[in-house]
């Protein structure tokens, strides 16, 4: 599913208003970055650069609301880095880190180095190193192991009236 | 020690069936004195299965008190597990904690707990947990996946799983046997616990060693202490779990030996065995009676006896707990749950191949149940006996002679000597007598909870009832979370659910009075447990009263004298997890999985990861999708957001385009 086009009724909007409104988108983008781990002072600069930048790219700038638009902007970014993060801070054979451990490493991290943010070299060792040791899935690879059925309507020999008839048949009497 | 166990059966059989014969028979004199009526049939019979279940009570507590005299120690509470000297490696074993709609930060400290005392043994790269949820409640899902991800953060120890399936097919049975059929052929142990469990790390590898010793055995229950509640009710009943509970397991462990019951958790069980013979069918036939088995551990257990397999009770093991219910309708609603599994194994009783004693467990477990309508009737028949020989009912008015008085007795000998055998085997064991108050303190102890244990009996009849009948009458019943957290019994909470046992007391109380006045004596604590049910609902559902006993030193278990180091790192934890779960914000963890980027990326990893689940149809999502836009995630039912949380795409989506709040 395409998770960037706003599904919501849009309104006509001015070029001017848009740009506002952009802005406006920056200040939700703050919050979001600051969610991430980022320090209020950092998120707003880097807030500020992501709507910026949301504008000259095309399939963001195509949509309304244009705050709306600049969020998603910024998520796609940051999640696109989580990714990058998983496959790159990890050992050559590993497999990737699943992203939210990531982001739960990088949320203590960016609190420390809060220049990191969106870098795709230069990471610091310790975020690179909490990245590496990290499991590649929430669970183990599987080991199959069959369960069967038991069977459990088969009435015992004793409340069967074939059983009690069985002496009396072996004798004959019936 | 086949013969002998044998032997021992045949005894206890024997001491059963000779004690009940002579019950019945001194009641039988007891109503013939006044000659014969019809309904004096239905008491004999009623007396003579309620007679039987006290004494197999009594005689298995007799024989428990001979062993524990015998091994000279009682002491399976202490929390201290036999060390074994063998150092070698142990084979990979799985903890299993299925979780249903449970508090996540209580799960976190229990796996925190355990997780730590088992890298104390130095044993720890052997084992690997498993949060196995089948939570439906979207909060409650979350922030499971949240502690789960601090935990593995935390890195060091055994490894930490999470699963969470949809739909939760066959509960928590199924639950397991879904485990089995994912990892199941990379363990060769897994260890059950419940929600409230907690175990010592020393106790676990000790189970792992005696399986490995023994490979006949499939089941290893462990008997959990109660611990960690702090009301009035559930202080009695830890009690009475660390003083009278050791007693009854040696006795019930010296008579089922091989063929011993499983209780559902705090057990370790062998993964192949499990696999190969434990699938649970549906019962044939609609519920309550048929369809799915609720109460499983009692059947797994009956199938791995039919098998050839060994059930065994490591009575002798200490370092195993769980928590009760903290109130007398909390207790009642989980007894409603058991009621129903346990009448469901009526069915089973008579079904081919399982060993007679897997027959009697599954008797002994309807009967539990069963036997309180049956001590209904008999008071009431006994009630209409007594009115219609115009008040003047021979075993009545003549409770103070002969024969009567003399069953009256020794039916009060049959209840209560196993409460003065356990508090005789306590003053023989000087520091745990010490854990429990000391003499003066333990004796006032056992009369406390003697005490509350007569007054809440006839409720539990009453509910007991209630649930059988229902179950007959084809009610069944819903799948709940325990309260595990009580914070006490309101007034109006207890006449909510005690309403009906006051009136039924106060009718009852004014029946006999004006017409079966002899009665009163016989009938006086039944009476005044129904008529002051609503206060004493109150009084022992009641913290504040708990915590004035455990001051005053009264109903003290070793549990909280010094608490085991498992049960106190739970606490640590608790309040760590806790004051972090504050620490994350207003907004509820479903909220957070729609809008937080950290949260909404471990749900989406961990839905990636999990069994493929149902998703929700077009219009439903559609339809959510609209809400969560337009008035916001938090407007959405439970239900829709359970089926949000479900399906990651929309999920994202709705993560991208939300309002903000």
């Amino acid at each position: 599913m395409n998770t960037r086009a706003h599904p919501a009724t849009f309104f006509a909007v001015s070029t001017a208003g848009r740009s506002a409104l952009r802005l406006a988108g920056a200040t939700r983008i703050a919050r979001y970055l600051a969610a991430l781990g980022l320090p209020a002072k950092n998120a707003t600069a880097a807030a500020a650069e992501l709507a910026r930048r949301a504008i000259f790219v095309r399939s963001y700038a195509d949509d309304d609301p244009a705050d709306a638009t600049a969020y998603a902007f910024a998520v796609d970014e940051v999640e696109r880095w989580l990714d990058h993060l998983a496959v790159a801070c990890r050992a050559p054979h590993d497999a990737p880190a699943p992203r939210g451990l990531v982001a739960w490493h990088v949320r203590s991290g960016l609190a420390a180095h809060p220049e990191a943010f969106l870098r795709r070299s230069g990471l610091p060792e310790s975020l690179v190193a909490a990245i590496r040791s990290l499991p590649s899935s929430a669970a183990p690879p599987e080991a199959p192991l069959a369960v069967r059925t038991a069977c459990l309507d088969a009435p015992a020999n004793a409340v069967r009236r074939h059983w009690w008839r069985r002496p009396f048949e072996r004798t004959g009497i019936r | 020690v086949i013969r002998l166990r044998g032997d021992l059966r045949a005894g206890f059989l024997g001491l059963v069936a000779v004690s009940t014969s002579v019950g019945a028979g001194a009641f039988h004199l007891v109503l013939a004195q006044d000659g014969g009526q019809a309904l004096d049939v239905v008491l004999l019979l009623l007396f003579t299965i309620l007679f039987l279940w006290i004494c197999v009570s009594f005689w298995t507590a007799a024989l428990g008190a001979v062993e524990a005299f015998r091994l000279r120690s009682t002491d399976a509470a202490g929390g201290v597990a036999p060390a074994t000297a063998d150092e070698s490696p142990l084979p990979p074993t799985a903890i299993l904690l299925p979780v249903f709609n449970e508090s996540a930060t209580r799960i976190a400290a229990t796996v925190r707990a355990i997780r730590a005392s088992l890298a104390a043994t130095g044993h720890g790269s052997s084992f690997a947990f498993f949060v196995l949820s089948d939570t439906t409640d979207a909060d409650r899902w979350v922030e499971e996946e949240i502690v789960w991800t601090e935990i593995v953060a935390e890195g060091d120890g055994p490894a930490v799983h999470y699963r969470r399936r949809s739909p939760n097919v066959g509960r928590k049975s199924g639950n397991i046997a879904d485990w089995c059929a994912r990892w199941g052929a990379a363990h060769r142990y897994m260890l059950v616990l419940d929600a409230d469990s907690l175990m010592e790390g020393a106790t676990i590898v000790e189970m792992v060693r005696r399986m490995e010793r023994d490979p006949r055995v499939a089941i290893l229950q462990t008997p959990p202490r109660l611990v960690n509640q702090g009301t009035f009710f559930a202080r009695a009943r830890q009690f009475a779990s660390g003083v009278y509970g050791p007693m009854h397991d040696a006795g019930f462990a010296a008579l089922s030996g091989g063929d011993a019951n499983y209780w559902g958790h705090n057990a370790l069980l062998r993964v192949e065995a499990y696999a190969r013979h434990c699938g649970l069918p549906p019962l044939p036939g609609a519920p309550p009676l048929g369809g799915e088995i609720l109460s499983h551990d009692f059947v797994e257990a009956a199938l791995l006896r039919r098998a050839g397999w060994r059930v065994e009770l490591a009575q002798d093991l200490g370092g195993s707990y769980e928590e009760a219910p903290a109130t007398l309708a909390d207790h009642a609603r989980r007894d409603e749950r058991w009621c129903q599994g346990n009448l469901q194994h009526l069915r089973l009783v008579l079904m081919r191949g399982f060993h007679p004693a897997s027959r009697v467990h599954f008797g002994t477990g309807a009967m539990a149940y069963v036997a309180s309508p049956l001590w209904l009737v008999f008071l009431v028949v006994g009630l209409l006996l007594a009115i219609g020989a115009g008040g003047e009912a021979p075993w009545g008015a003549r409770i103070f002679d002969g024969h009567a008085l003399a069953l009256f007795l020794t039916t009060m000998a049959m209840l209560l000597a196993p409460k003065a055998w356990a508090y005789l085997l306590l003053l023989r064991d000087r520091p745990r007598l010490a854990a429990h108050g000391g003499a003066a303190r333990a004796a006032a102890s056992v009369a406390t909870e003697t005490l509350v244990s007569t007054l809440a009996a006839p409720s539990f009849m009453l509910f007991h009832t209630q649930f059988v009948v229902g179950t007959f009458l084809g009610r069944t019943v819903r799948w709940t979370t325990h309260r595990r957290d009580a914070a006490g019994t309101t007034l109006a909470e207890a006449a909510r659910d005690h309403g009906v046992h006051t009136a039924i007391g106060v009718v009852a109380s004014v029946a006999t009075a004006a017409f079966a006045p002899g009665l009163l004596p016989w009938m006086s604590p039944v009476l005044a447990g129904l008529v002051f049910a609503i206060p004493l609902a109150v009084l022992l559902g009641s913290p504040r009263v708990g915590a004035a006993l455990r001051r005053a030193r009264l109903l003290l278990t070793p549990e909280e004298t010094h608490a085991p180091p498992v049960v106190a790192r739970f606490h640590r934890e608790l309040a760590v997890a806790e004051a972090r779960r504050d620490a994350r914000g207003a907004d509820a963890p479903f909220e957070q999985a729609v809008r937080d980027p950290v949260v909404h990326a471990v749900h989406v990893d961990l839905v990636r990861a999990s069994p493929a689940s149902r998703p929700p149809t077009p219009a439903r999502r559609r339809r959510i999708e609209r809400i969560a836009l337009r008035r916001g995630p938090s407007r959405l039912t439970p239900s829709d957001r359970a089926a949000l949380l479900e399906d990651v795409e929309l999920l994202a989506r709705l993560h991208r385009w939300v309002r903000p709040t």
